[in-house]
């Protein structure tokens, strides 16, 4: 003890215990991620980078302190600027990560970066910002996204380890697992899993009991130095605190519109309230409002009867929410090589080509005739528009359709009905798993589909089962422009038992009796193709939005049928698929020249032509302004680097206070923030001259008149303090250069980081807020 | 100054001598009192410190510290324990602080048939006049060497030590003031055990300070037996002050000004003891009262006229250390009372210094 307070012990820094104490935390942290990611292909490059950044830094700062001797106050000149050597080291580190787990192809071994490399890297992460702003949580973890996610983790990771071991403010630390856990709390619709939640908290811990550790041992109050030794409560009890604070305070806190990981397709569907873009949902009730029909796309096709044109698929279905998107895939775009979406070889096809005008229509999603191959977008670049294969999606990235025209190729499938009902039951077809899966139905639907049909049968005849149910006058299903009002409190048996609905309803209905009769199915938005008009072009109005289902048949792929009794001048023919209303007629072979024999008209009461779903009062209410992530993100970056510079400004403040009143006092306790802030580390139970004789070493070195200052300056506030109140000193300009001279002498004896550090970063600030705070927490009368 | 060699003579041998220089409260302590006023404004105790301690150091070599104790203890109008084996000059200390103020000294050794009487004084009857007449006892003089104080019965040791504390003597009802200045120089031998009644860790409380002398350095020891082979330097050795002129020093320690920070200090120190996991038993209320006085006393000493946190903390070892009871456990892990004192001094912060 004696010896240590005898001579002034440098500031220590953190030892290879928080280094590594920093890394488990920042996974602690990441962990958080994981309600995100629908996947964990995530996890292991954020392991890498995070396991580069920790054990990287131990490495070098051990490799350093060996090359140069840490007591050594003067060490060769180069010792400053190679302590920039370790941050700088570890960015390398990540970047060889980063180069081997993502672009491996042009760089130097497969591990090395090199430009072209970092170019591939680059674009990589560009992606990864579009990918953000399509994705919704939990995301897909595309190589774009991973990439940007890794490089996000690696960046806290180097700031929490530069926090926790040089500058030793490892609570600081704890603000980069903030932000990990932020992302989930500010995406991730609904709850958030008690994951992201609790890992980041017991990451704060590890760093509060890494760093009480080094400390109580570098003080050798350390006793056993064992792992549960003296640390370990207190940096339980803060992390509980922050656990419980963590509860509490987000209900005090105004929340942001959740759901994606930017801005997202947030305003994708009802933007415009007039129905020239879709929304991507397929309620299972609602009401339909009718404005005037506006004309959307002109279409020249190849053939006189075009079918579907198709936008998007809806594949999730969630029992209140109706039928929605999952995430697209954008990785590759429309320039890609090759057909987008072939069909499957030896099946029925017909090759359809059509030049699409867009009119009115202005939205994210391209309406293409199934299945595409080929898509030319004129006036807009061909990177701009992705495609998911397995949506069958062709989508634009930061465009919309409004004022193009494009070209399209396409294979239209035209299944026979035998090819149909020979095609098998396979159960272990992924698609069928990812394709059939069903919330809890309520159970007159399970009921109704049992009923309806027996597994013995082939999945065709399963699926003409349930179209049966929606299509044969018999049953009674009318066509109407509101759902009847539920009483069940499950919209889909509401719909199956009031049997009125519009084009929503029944293909989601459709599609719901599908998979649960073990078939794959999913709901398509999309066109009718519209009316001929004057030019021989057909035109696409607002009143040809239409919903219809498409089941998959292994061997044949996706093939559309349409539950929803339409009028006939809209209804596309689908041969394999006929209606049981039409079935006492002779089916219509569109395909037959001559073959178009007039269809019985449908109950004109019931079926209205407009048949276009935008629902006025859409009761998602999702945030109608598409917000500017950059925008918010710049503005965001302007409060951290404000918040950051409070600090400094803080210190400033003080210290021109301090300097203006004079008191002995108050440039003693300036000289002691000072102290603080340079790390000098100096005890709390020293008295001035105490004080003044531990720094008299560091002093001497520098400038020999700053000891006699030190020395005047606490004789000063000794007698200020001390002194009987008549013989008080006063303020005096003597005191105030004696003042200037210690505090350069200390500046000059302090490395250029410390320097920066003491600016930027004043640690006797941040000591007064803690004091301040705790003096006005509550205290036990006696500290553990 | 022959009256204060005979006034030091062994009490065994000589336990009727009545030549005291002070007197009882009924003597002349008044009128020293009164011819000398105590409240002497320009009592230079630093100058006249120095002096002391300059005069007791050609007697006691190489131990300025244990001198400046001794100094501080009698100007805090305390008394001093000294606990350290024989021959190491704890008498000698003893009687050359005595001599130097001009005072009287009575050294008692501590024997088992001991009386308290001895120690205070008892009433005897004189057949010529008919009546009592007060016998003083030992304690009757400025300097009281208690030599061996841990042999003596227990109850001798307690009618000593009430002496300290009150600084009276009451015998069949009648009150004598003792002397002033009255300082108790009381040693103990640590290592002798056998047959001795050690003194209560509550009664040591009573002391202000406890020191040990510590073995002389080499040159000191060499010095010594150079000079005391030839000449005994306490026969040639003048009083620097009298006793009016340490009382006026006293008076002038008293004076000093004591800030509110450094009352708070002192006592976040003694609280200190009291919640320490290593102590059994704290510092007593007495103990802060006696460490401020103590550092009050060095203040003076080092030439100001203000205390300082410095001069709490150089005296807080000596002044405290011997009234703590360790825990068991802390003395399983050899941790001492003086240890424990130099760690809290470690842990708590000054107040006011920052």
């Amino acid at each position: 003890m004696s010896g240590q307070a005898d001579e002034l012990p440098r500031a220590t820094r953190g030892g290879p215990g928080t280094g590594i104490a920093v890394a488990v935390a920042v996974l602690l942290g990441a962990l958080a991620l994981d309600p995100v990611f629908a996947a964990r292909t995530w996890l292991l490059p954020v392991t890498m980078v995070v396991a580069a950044v920790g054990l990287g830094g131990v490495a070098l700062r051990a490799l350093l302190d060996r090359l140069v001797d840490p007591a050594e106050d003067d060490g060769p000149w180069w010792s400053g600027p190679a302590r920039l050597a370790v941050p700088l080291g570890q960015v390398a580190l990540v970047l060889v990560v980063l180069t081997v787990v993502f672009t491996p192809d042009r760089a130097w071994a497969g591990m090395l970066p090199t430009l072209g490399s970092l170019t591939d890297l680059a674009g990589l992460l560009g992606d990864g910002t579009a990918e953000i702003r399509e994705q919704a949580t939990p995301a897909l973890p595309l190589t774009g996204l991973v990439a940007l996610t890794t490089v996000f983790v690696a960046l806290i990771a180097l700031a929490v380890d530069l926090l926790a071991v040089p500058a030793r403010q490892p609570a600081l630390g704890g603000l980069g697992l903030l932000v990990l856990y932020c992302v989930p709390v500010s995406t991730v619709t609904g709850e958030v899993a008690l994951v992201s939640f609790a890992a980041p908290a017991a990451g704060f811990a590890v760093l509060l009991w890494a760093d009480q550790r080094a400390r109580l041992v570098g003080n050798g109050r350390g006793g056993s130095g064992s792992p549960m030794g003296t640390g370990t409560l207190p940096a339980l009890r803060t992390a509980l605190v922050a656990l419980v604070a963590g509860l509490l305070l987000p209900a005090f806190v105004p929340t942001l519109a959740e759901g994606s990981l930017a801005a997202g397709w947030g305003g994708a569907g009802t933007g415009n309230g007039v129905g020239t873009s879709l929304d991507p949902v397929a309620e299972m009730a609602g009401q339909l409002s009718l404005p005037e029909p506006i004309d959307l796309l002109a279409v020249d096709a190849s053939v006189a009867d075009p079918g579907y044109l198709r936008s998007v698929s809806l594949d999730e279905y969630s029992g209140d929410g109706g039928w929605r998107m999952s995430n697209l895939d954008g990785q590759s775009s429309i320039a890609a090589d090759g057909p987008l979406a072939p069909l499957l070889d030896g099946q029925s096809r017909r090759e359809v080509t059509a030049r699409v005008t867009v009119l009115a229509h202005d939205d994210r999603f391209l309406p293409l005739f199934d299945s595409p191959l080929s898509v030319q977008v004129l006036g807009s670049e061909d990177e701009d528009w992705r495609f998911d294969p397995a949506a069958r999606t062709v989508f634009g990235r930061d465009e919309t359709t409004g004022g193009l025209s494009y070209r399209s190729t396409s294979q239209q499938p035209q299944p026979s009905a035998a090819e149909l009902a020979a095609a098998p039951q396979d159960p272990g077809d992924p698609m069928v798993e990812r394709y059939t899966a069903l919330p809890e139905l309520d159970p007159s639907v399970v009921a109704l589909s049992d009923q309806l049909t027996d597994p013995a049968q082939s999945p065709y005849e399963r699926v003409r089962a349930v179209l049966g149910l929606f299509t044969d006058p018999a049953n009674g299903f009318t066509y109407s422009l509101s759902t009847g009002p539920g009483t069940t409190g499950d919209d889909l048996a509401d719909f199956l038992r009031l049997k009125r609905g519009y084009c929503e309803q029944y293909a989601g209905a459709m599609a719901v009796l599908v998979r649960a009769a073990g078939v794959p199915a999913r709901v398509v938005l999309g066109y009718t193709p519209g009316q001929v008009g004057e030019d021989g072009d057909r035109v696409v109005t607002t009143d040809d939005a239409h919903a219809w289902v498409e089941v998959w048949f292994a061997g044949l792929g996706w093939i559309p049928f349409d539950p929803t009794p339409i009028a006939a001048d809209r209804a596309v023919a689908l041969p394999w698929a006929p209606r049981t209303d039409e079935a006492d007629t002779s089916t219509p072979d569109p395909f037959t020249p001559g073959g178009a024999a007039p269809l019985p008209a449908p109950p004109a009461a019931e079926l209205d032509r407009d048949d276009q779903y935008v629902p006025p009062l859409a009761p998602q209410a999702a945030p109608q302004e598409q917000l500017r992530p950059w925008l918010l993100g710049a503005a965001g970056t302007l409060v951290v680097l404000a918040l950051g510079a409070l600090p400094f400004l803080l210190r400033r403040r003080q210290r021109a206070v301090r300097l203006a009143d004079g008191q002995p006092g108050a440039l003693w306790e300036e000289l002691l923030a000072t102290t603080v802030d340079l790390a000098v580390e100096l005890p709390r139970s020293s008295t001035a001259r105490q004080l003044a004789e531990q720094l008299a070493p560091r002093l001497v070195a520098t400038d020999s008149a700053a000891v006699a200052a030190v020395q005047t300056l606490a004789r000063a506030q000794e007698r200020s303090v001390y002194g009987p109140p008549a013989a008080r000193p006063g303020p005096d300009p003597a005191l105030t250069e004696a003042l200037a001279t210690v505090r350069r002498a200390l500046l000059r004896s302090s490395s250029r980081g410390e320097r920066v550090r003491a600016a930027l970063w004043p640690a006797s600030t941040l000591a007064t807020a803690a004091r301040w705070a705790a003096a006005r927490a509550p205290r036990r009368p006696r500290p553990a | 100054m022959s009256g204060v060699t005979e006034g030091t003579a062994e009490l065994r041998s000589d336990r009727g001598v009545t030549e005291l220089r002070s007197a009882p409260r009924h003597g002349t302590g008044q009128d020293a009192a009164a011819t000398q006023p105590e409240t002497d404004a320009d009592a230079d105790v630093a100058a006249e410190g120095a002096q002391l301690a300059e005069a007791i150091g050609r007697v006691v070599q190489g131990k300025p510290d244990v001198v400046r104790l001794a100094l501080v203890v009698l100007l805090a109008e305390g008394h001093l324990l000294i606990e350290d084996v024989p021959g190491v000059g704890k008498t000698t200390l003893a009687k050359a602080l005595a001599r130097t103020i001009d005072g009287t000294v009575r050294r008692i050794q501590f024997t088992p048939d001991l009386l308290p009487s001895d120690v205070t004084g008892v009433a005897v009857y004189d057949q010529e006049s008919r009546a009592f007449e007060f016998k003083p006892g030992a304690v009757f003089a400025n300097v009281v060497v208690a030599d061996e104080i841990n042999r003596a019965s227990p109850k001798t040791q307690s009618a000593l030590l009430e002496c300290m504390e009150e600084r009276q003597v009451t015998v069949d009802g009648v009150t004598y003031e003792l002397a002033r200045p009255f300082m108790v120089v009381a040693t103990q031998n640590p290592l002798e055990m056998e047959g001795t009644y050690p003194l209560p860790e509550a009664q040591r409380d009573r002391f202000t300070a406890r020191v040990s002398m510590g073995y002389p350095d080499r040159e000191a020891e060499l010095a010594m037996l150079g000079g005391r082979a030839t000449v005994d330097p306490l026969t040639a050795f003048a009083p620097v002050v009298d006793a009016a002129r340490v009382r006026a020093l006293v008076a002038a320690v008293g004076r000093l000004h004591v800030a509110e920070p450094l009352r708070q200090y002192v006592v976040s120190l003694v609280e200190a003891t009291r919640r320490s996991p290593d102590l059994r038993l704290g510092a007593s209320p007495r103990a802060g009262l006696q460490l401020l006085r103590a550092a009050r006393a060095t203040a003076a000493l080092a030439g100001r006229d203000h205390v300082l946190p410095d001069d709490v903390q150089a005296m807080a070892v000596p002044v405290l250390a011997h009234r703590l009871l360790l825990t068991p456990d802390a003395a399983l892990a050899r941790r001492d009372a003086q240890r424990v004192v130099t760690d809290l001094l470690a842990t708590v912060p000054v107040h006011g210094g920052r």
